[in-house]
């Protein structure tokens, strides 16, 4: 099996991770380039020739660690634009039900109507349920009404085909478009909390994806354009800073949290050479991080009290993406969700010399297991094909 | 408890307040709340537009933009607007140069008063004075383009001017008749911005019986959050407490009381006659403190005008939002009505420090040039606390 290629095209980040499937069946990691993003703003591209010499930058230290040459990739994408709607179908069986039937419901649950700027990026099929008998495997079942959820992932197709061309220009063939959110999800949520209802949060450099598992599905997910860049930038404004020097500042500083106990210390700002020394106090820049993140979960949380969903998170919230490492974000995460919360790290999957149990690789691995299982489960497919050929069945 | 003395202005140099209204709207207001007051305070009007400035009469005009508008409108422009008033920074600080405080009226939503309202702001700051902005928002009716450029306009002036009183039209609307003809509506707009201009006003620079000191309007403003609002009340006859109080309390410009309840300090405006009695403040006081939340700073002041007998109007100025006490604590005040004020911090004359840096450009940042991110209206990559006007005090 040849290597698989992801591509993650962030506003702060771009990292190309590369998984090789060893003869034992394993999956490691075997290389992961990254590089600094710049041409990029909330997801989005922005200027394309800057954007697309960082993640040739990424490329180029992925093929050099895992010595291949790269011609095919899956992008992982975020952006505001991104937006995720649930949907059922249900069709009349009344014999026993085949893969026609099941692609039949499927597609059927699939078709929604979309401003033609939009395209669906994905859709994440839930639980199928026959005779209101739900999480069943339909085929070769007796049925007379056949029923499945999905979440659908649509986004704006411009910003879809801005990032493929970036892959593109650098003569490589997209063979799929992921949603970074679901990727995270992927490498950081077990089962037993997909089933018992989790929300992971995915804190990027320009947007926050969020998706949610109610009920043994995707139950809601969408993206937010807004990141961290907004609380550098927030920084920045507030004390009169750089860019580089708020950067610098919530690095090093940051909490999410105002306490009582340090209410009088101050920091030093970071000042050019030769300037005078400013300090400014940790509760205005702790005060500054606070409000941001709070509207931020605050946003999320609206959304999935519209959704119905937020009752149903009994596992809790889960971040992941650069902006986890913040100070005591997971503690105000508990507070605006009311749920216990924590940072997911990637699990199962094995890195060759890397640490990859950071939450910056939820989403890069994510999207390598996620190419990995449907690769499986086309394999599996084709071979329950070859089986039916072989028995007469179709 | 409540210490009671009356405060006396003897030897303290008068707050200079100016009056100023920017844009079309704002002009209007003005000029005839001038014709109206016995002594106006020195009121200016600021616009593009020659024609509506030439209308005016008591109001002093100071035309901006001469090169950018060419003596028209911004047409609701507030970009226009904006770059329409940078023409004459040097005017406008000539213009505030010798005052301690400036009122700074604005209708929102359009072109002048969204867009040039908050660089006067900016600038009378910069010069030392304490900015307070009144302002008004859209009728509903009057198009959601117009009320999404007043939004952004508050989010601004939150951020250059001291306090923000905002007088939301829709408010107001719920306290006149359906059947009420638009002009009508619109004049009584007018009327309630007059009174609670005057109400600060005369507290702030008249000789009366019990005087506001700038000193308490500073506090309050400080503490506010930067965003107030005010509510209005009158009575006549035997029953002008009950009548001016209820107007007060349970009237939608409060809010039917819950802003009273919420705010962390107020300051009540009485004006009455001759016949103003010392029992009817000490009703009015006790009656406003059983309605705050406990801890609340409420400060009183009261003036008496000979032609005012068996009158009564109460202005309430009220900081809308409660500061928690982990982010600045608030200033030390006696919390107690009638309490006096430390008279060393009462000199208007001894102008505040000049705010350090300027404010930036844009308040959108590194994201000027990106599609903004809309919530409901609100451009979310505006800073979070610029937008919830919390002042950062380390700058």
């Amino acid at each position: 099996m040849d290597p698989i290629v992801v591509m993650e095209i962030g506003t702060s980040r771009m990292r190309v991770l590369v998984g090789d499937v060893r003869d034992d069946g394993e999956l490691v990691i075997s290389a992961v380039g990254d590089s600094q993003s710049s041409g990029m703003r909330k997801g989005e591209v922005f200027h394309f020739m800057s954007a697309s010499q960082c993640l040739e930058r990424a490329l180029r230290q992925a093929e050099d660690m895992a010595d291949v040459k790269v011609n095919e990739v899956h992008l992982a994408l975020s952006g505001a634009q991104i937006v995720g709607v649930p949907n059922r179908a249900e069709i009349s069986v009344g014999e026993e039900i085949t893969a026609a039937h099941v692609e039949q419901v499927l597609a059927e649950a699939r078709e929604i109507k979309l401003p033609d700027d939009r395209e669906i990026l994905k859709s994440i099929v839930g639980p199928f349920s026959v005779d209101g008998m739900s999480g069943v495997q339909p085929e070769g079942l007796m049925g007379q009404r056949l029923a499945v959820d999905v979440l659908l992932i649509h986004s704006r197709k411009s910003h879809m085909r801005n990032l493929a061309r970036l892959a593109q220009e650098l003569h490589l063939k997209v063979a799929d478009i992921l949603f970074s959110g679901l990727c995270a999800a992927l490498s950081t949520l077990t089962a037993e909390q997909k089933l018992s209802g989790a929300l992971l949060i995915d804190l990027g450099g320009g947007t926050t994806d969020y998706i949610a598992y109610a009920q043994a599905k995707a139950a809601a997910a969408g993206a937010l354009g807004v990141g961290g860049y907004h609380l550098t930038n927030d920084i920045a404004q507030a004390f009169c800073l750089s860019t580089n020097e708020a950067e610098e500042l919530k690095i090093q500083h940051g909490d999410a949290l105002m306490s009582a106990a340090e209410r009088t210390k101050r920091v030093p700002l970071p000042v050019g050479p030769g300037r005078p020394p400013r300090a400014a106090k940790l509760s205005d820049l702790q005060h500054v991080i606070h409000l941001r993140m709070e509207e931020t979960f605050a946003l999320i949380r609206e959304r999935l009290e519209e959704a119905k969903v937020l009752n149903l998170l009994g596992e809790g919230v889960i971040l992941t993406g650069g902006g986890a490492h913040l100070k005591n974000v997971t503690a105000l995460a508990e507070m605006v969700f009311g749920l216990p919360c924590k940072v997911g790290v990637p699990h199962s999957v094995s890195g060759l010399n890397i640490n990859l149990a950071k939450p910056e690789y939820a989403t890069g691995v994510g999207a390598i297991l996620h190419v990995y299982k449907s690769a499986g489960q086309r394999q599996k497919q084709s071979v329950w094909k070859r089986l039916g050929h072989w028995f007469g069945f179709s | 408890m409540m210490n009671q003395h009356t405060q006396f202005s003897a030897g303290k140099p008068p707050c200079r307040m100016l009056v100023a209204g920017v844009g079309g709207g704002a002009g209007r207001i003005l000029e005839r709340i001038g014709a109206e007051w016995p002594e106006p305070p020195p009121m200016v009007a600021i616009n593009t537009d020659i024609q509506a400035l030439s209308a005016l009469t008591v109001v002093r005009p100071l035309q901006i933009g001469r090169a950018m508008a060419k003596g028209m409108g911004t047409g609701g422009d507030a970009g226009l607007g904006r770059r329409a008033v940078t023409e004459d920074l040097d005017a406008l600080r000539e213009l505030v140069a010798d005052y301690d405080l400036l009122l700074l009226v604005a209708s929102l939503g359009g072109g002048t008063g969204t867009g040039a309202a908050p660089v006067v702001a900016r600038i009378a700051r910069e010069e030392g004075l304490l900015v307070l902005a009144y302002v008004t928002t859209p009728f509903t009716f009057e198009g959601a383009r117009r009320q999404e450029q007043a939004q952004e306009g508050i989010a601004s002036l939150r951020q250059h001017a001291d306090a923000v009183v905002t007088l939301p039209n829709e408010r107001l609307h719920a306290m006149l008749s359906p059947t009420t003809p638009l002009p009508e509506a619109f004049s009584f707009v007018d009327k309630m911005m007059g009174a609670g201009l005057r109400g600060l006003w005369t507290l702030l620079t008249r000789d009366n019986i019990l005087n506001l000191d700038f000193s308490d309007l500073q506090t309050l403003v400080e503490n506010s959050g930067s965003a107030c609002c005010f509510g209005y009340g009158e009575g006549r006859g035997p029953d002008r407490v009950e009548q001016a109080l209820a107007q007060l309390l349970e009237g939608p410009m409060l809010d039917r009381g819950r802003v009273i309840a919420n705010s962390g300090a107020m300051i009540l405006c009485v004006t009455g006659g001759p016949d103003l009695a010392l029992t009817e403040l000490q009703t009015l006081s006790r009656r406003l403190q059983d309605t705050a939340r406990q801890g609340a700073s409420v400060v009183m002041g009261a003036a008496v005008f000979d032609g005012w007998s068996g009158r009564l109007a109460l202005t309430l100025l009220a900081a809308e939002h409660w500061m928690p006490p982990a982010v600045k604590p608030k200033a030390p005040h006696g919390g107690g009505l009638f309490d006096e004020t430390v008279a060393g911090d009462a000199q208007p004359a001894a102008k505040r420090h000049k705010r350090g840096a300027p404010a930036p450009a844009s308040d959108r940042g590194m994201f000027k040039d990106v599609q903004p991110t809309l919530h409901e209206g609100v451009d979310l990559d505006i800073p979070t606390h610029m937008r919830r006007g919390i002042r950062i005090s380390s700058n």
